[in-house]
């Protein structure tokens, strides 16, 4: 098979990896150099200069030469949202200037209301533009074409070149100082524009000398052959759209730097259609100081009667918002605070939940005093000794708030709120402790026992596997079962971290000791795959470590009542109330095995007591209800033993929450179960 | 207090509870339990005396727990199980799969819908907390 063949792919033959080659070298790549300056490209760009597409040296120079020009190029930031090079590459591609027309229409269509009145004015242009050009250009469309074609005429040997080049510099000043309006109009900015002007056309004449290949084999009209009536002809021209060029150039930029402070929604979308507008006058402008395109005339005109009324418009509005403007400015310094305070929350905080921030109860009184001053009235009065159970909520919270970055302190919030039946709180403050200090790893456990109580086992799963992640006490034996499963610990399953678990347990019984956290741990995800039975044992095996931890007590009568054993679970959390008075989850718990056992005028003393208890967690300014103090699912369990009870009266003011009616109807006083 | 009270019968109180639970959901409750089971139960269950109490807990339009067999709409399952198994169930101590397999609890009709039943009854119980 000859090479030819290979590359060329026209014959039917075996797939060849070398088919695609020809393709790869034909391949037009229009489209690719067309993002040139793309940061720039206006909508106009689309609108107009359509044939711009095929010599993106011009574009080049253009871009340079606006670059150079700093303040010309200011509100350029906004523009890429005009960029529809996106558009442009999904639709077939053509080089007439129809499509090209079609895609910009609409974007006129779009301005706001001021835009509205430009768009007015276009239409009523339009016929008058071709009045005005010449016989070849008979729409603005046309007289693009016309101009697109205006740099490419200069396909001259380079001594007409000279010429030609003489000739513009010879006739410039003459023209500049004759022409009083120029004078008038700009007369500061005048010389240093000309200068800019010569400065342009010799470097983008230059610049096409250079590349003669680019412009070959194009036809021309020369105007550089024209007599010297017509070079004169054309000076005026040029210098007509030299004034027009200073004009727009003061208009345009003076206005842009008042608009600049003013940054709401629709001033910002205004001011990038004042900037896509001011583009094509410069564009424009540029194009005639390098051609000379006679057709010019018109276009200028316009865009300069466009810039006129949008500076007025500008300058009038502008006037008028003034206030406004403060009024935002106003608003901005205090969203700014609002902002950094929000930073400030979310700086030590990570994921969504986060925003969930630890509700703190209003007024609390231990806040006032220091730490001396939580020994309070109610606590020495009924607690003889300083039991760690008797601090209370707001003692707590109150510690929490004087240091809010003591982990610990967060973690005893979290776990006391816990031991309350206030699981989100808990939740939300055991996650707070994990976020300053991830590596205290009761949070982690407390954290699952959470997860667990929500029914969360995901969330259950996550804390038990951070857990035994951070344990350095058992990495070897981590790290030995993983190598013995021979898998990463990232994808781990279900039984996968039990299975480590229990080696790590082994490890440990090795050794001759029993870590209760490894068992409780092991115990809190089998709850959660609700194999209570042997999550029980761990338990137990949890407590034969620690016989007076009330909360293992109360966890294994929940492990043995969730399993159908009300009657057995009843003693376990006696036991844990022994050990701690206060601990109202284990009273809850003993509520509703009293409900599954029928026992329902116990059960709505068991529940009520909780209740109590919650509500003495309450500051006196703060409403219970609204505060999240009292647990709805404990109001929920009481209604449900008061129509076991056959008590409607009891259950409708469970409905409303009313504690103190509560206890009238059951003749019950809040004190007793303190004492 | 309820017209589904049956002498005799424990499964009539659970019964009794679990209607109590339904009426107190609240409309978007109900229509969320309805769509998470949608079936009809027909539970047939025989007691210790011999006698036979029929209930039927439509959990696919009304989310309402009647007395006696329903025939329109037809059950999408009939249970047959003793009013022993049925507290087990209700209670936790049994599940719902082993009493199929040691021939306790029978099914007729779409026994995949019979799994659900276990769900649903504890819909009425709180769960203890660790």
């Amino acid at each position: 098979m000859s090479l030819p063949m290979l590359i060329s792919g026209a014959d039917c033959g075996p797939v060849n990896p070398l088919q695609g080659l020809a393709k790869r070298f034909d391949q037009d790549r229009g489209l690719q150099q067309d993002y040139f300056g793309v940061g720039r490209a206006g909508p106009s760009r689309e609108t107009f200069r359509t044939e711009q597409n095929a010599r993106p040296e011009f574009l080049q120079e253009a871009a340079q030469f606006f670059e150079n020009k700093a303040t010309t190029s200011a509100p350029v930031a906004g523009s890429s949202s005009f960029n529809l090079a996106a558009l442009r590459s999904s639709l077939p591609y053509s080089h007439s200037p129809a499509p090209a027309l079609a895609s910009g229409q609409p974007q006129m269509s779009h301005t706001p209301p001021p835009l509205a009145a430009w768009a007015a004015d276009f239409a009523v242009q339009t016929p008058q533009h071709t009045v005005g050009a010449s016989a070849q250009a008979s729409s603005p469309v046309a007289i693009r074409q016309e101009q697109q074609q205006g740099p490419v005429q200069p396909n001259f040997t380079a001594s007409m070149q000279q010429q030609w080049d003489d000739q513009f510099k010879a006739i410039l000043p003459v023209v500049s100082e004759s022409t009083p309006t120029t004078e008038a109009v700009a007369e500061a900015s005048r010389p240093q524009d000309a200068d800019d002007l010569a400065r342009t056309a010799a470097l983008l004449i230059n610049t096409l000398r250079d590349r003669e290949m680019v412009v070959e084999g194009n036809t021309m009209v020369p105007n550089t052959q024209a007599s010297q009536s017509n070079a004169s002809g054309w000076a005026s021209d040029f210098t007509s759209s030299a004034t027009v060029d200073v004009k727009g150039k003061g208009r345009v930029i003076n206005p842009g730097v008042p608009i600049v402070p003013v940054e709401m929604g629709s001033t910002s979308a205004l001011r990038h259609k004042l900037s896509s507008l001011q583009r094509p006058a410069e564009d424009a402008t540029a194009s005639s100081e390098t051609a000379g395109v006679n057709a010019m005339d018109p276009n200028e005109a316009y865009f300069n009667q466009e810039n006129k009324e949008y500076i007025d418009y500008w300058n009038h509005h502008h006037a008028g918002s003034v206030p406004a403007a403060t009024q935002q400015d106003n608003m901005k310094t205090e969203w700014g605070a609002l902002q950094s305070d929000w930073d400030a929350f979310e700086a030590t905080a990570s994921g969504i939940r986060s925003v969930q921030n630890y509700q703190f109860q209003q007024g609390n009184p231990y806040l006032t005093g220091g730490r001396s001053a939580d020994v309070t009235r109610r606590h020495s009065l009924h607690f003889a000794e300083q039991q760690p159970f008797s601090e209370s909520v707001l003692q707590l919270e109150a510690a929490v708030q004087r240091d809010p970055t003591d982990a610990r302190a967060w973690f005893e919030l979290g776990v006391k709120q816990q031991e309350n039946e206030r699981e989100t709180k808990a939740i939300d403050a055991l996650r707070r402790a994990l976020e300053l200090d991830p590596t205290h790893l009761p949070s982690w456990l407390a954290l699952a026992i959470s997860y667990t109580n929500e029914g969360d086992r995901v969330g259950t799963q996550g804390a038990v596997r951070s857990w035994v992640e951070r344990n350095t006490q058992y990495e070897g034996a981590v790290a030995a079962y993983w190598a013995s499963v021979q898998k990463a610990p990232a994808d781990e399953s279900f039984e996968e971290l039990i299975g480590c678990l229990i080696a790590m347990a082994r490890s440990e019984a090795a050794a001759g000791q029993l870590d209760a956290d490894i068992q409780v741990a092991l115990a809190v995800l089998l709850n959660t795959n609700e194999d209570y039975g042997k999550a029980q044992d761990c338990f137990r095996a949890a407590l034969s470590v620690r016989p007076e931890d009330w909360q293992l007590y109360n966890r294994v009568g929940a492990t043995m009542a969730n399993s159908g054993r009300a009657d057995e679970a009843i003693s376990y959390y006696y036991r844990a109330l022994e050990l701690n008075p206060a601990y109202i989850r284990a009273r809850f718990n003993l509520g509703i095995s009293c409900i599954n056992l029928r026992r329902y005028e116990e059960a709505a003393h068991h529940i009520l007591d909780a209740l109590i208890l919650q509500d003495s967690d309450s500051t006196s300014t703060s409403d219970s209800a609204i505060r999240g103090v009292t647990c709805s699912a404990l109001w929920d369990s009481l209604r449900t033993a008061a129509l076991y009870m056959q008590r409607a009266d009891l259950a409708s003011l469970c409905d409303t929450q009313d504690l103190d009616g509560t206890c009238r109807v059951l003749r019950y006083s809040r004190v007793s179960i303190l004492i | 207090m309820s017209d589904l009270k049956v002498e005799g019968f424990k499964t009539s109180e659970i019964l009794v509870a679990l209607s109590e639970v339904f009426d107190s959901y609240s409309d978007e409750e109900k229509k969320a339990q309805i769509k998470k089971t949608n079936g009809i139960f027909e539970i047939r269950v025989k007691n210790a005396a011999g006698a036979e109490g029929v209930w039927t807990i439509d959990m696919k339009s009304t989310g309402k727990i009647t007395k006696g067999v329903s025939t329109k709409p037809k059950p999408n399952v009939t249970i047959i199980l003793s009013d022993e198994t049925f507290t087990g169930l209700a209670d936790g101590k049994l599940d719902g799969q082993k009493a199929f397999l040691t021939g306790k609890l029978k099914t007729k009709g779409n026994m995949m819908l019979a799994t659900k039943l276990d769900g649903l009854l504890k819909v009425a119980k709180t769960k203890a907390k660790l």
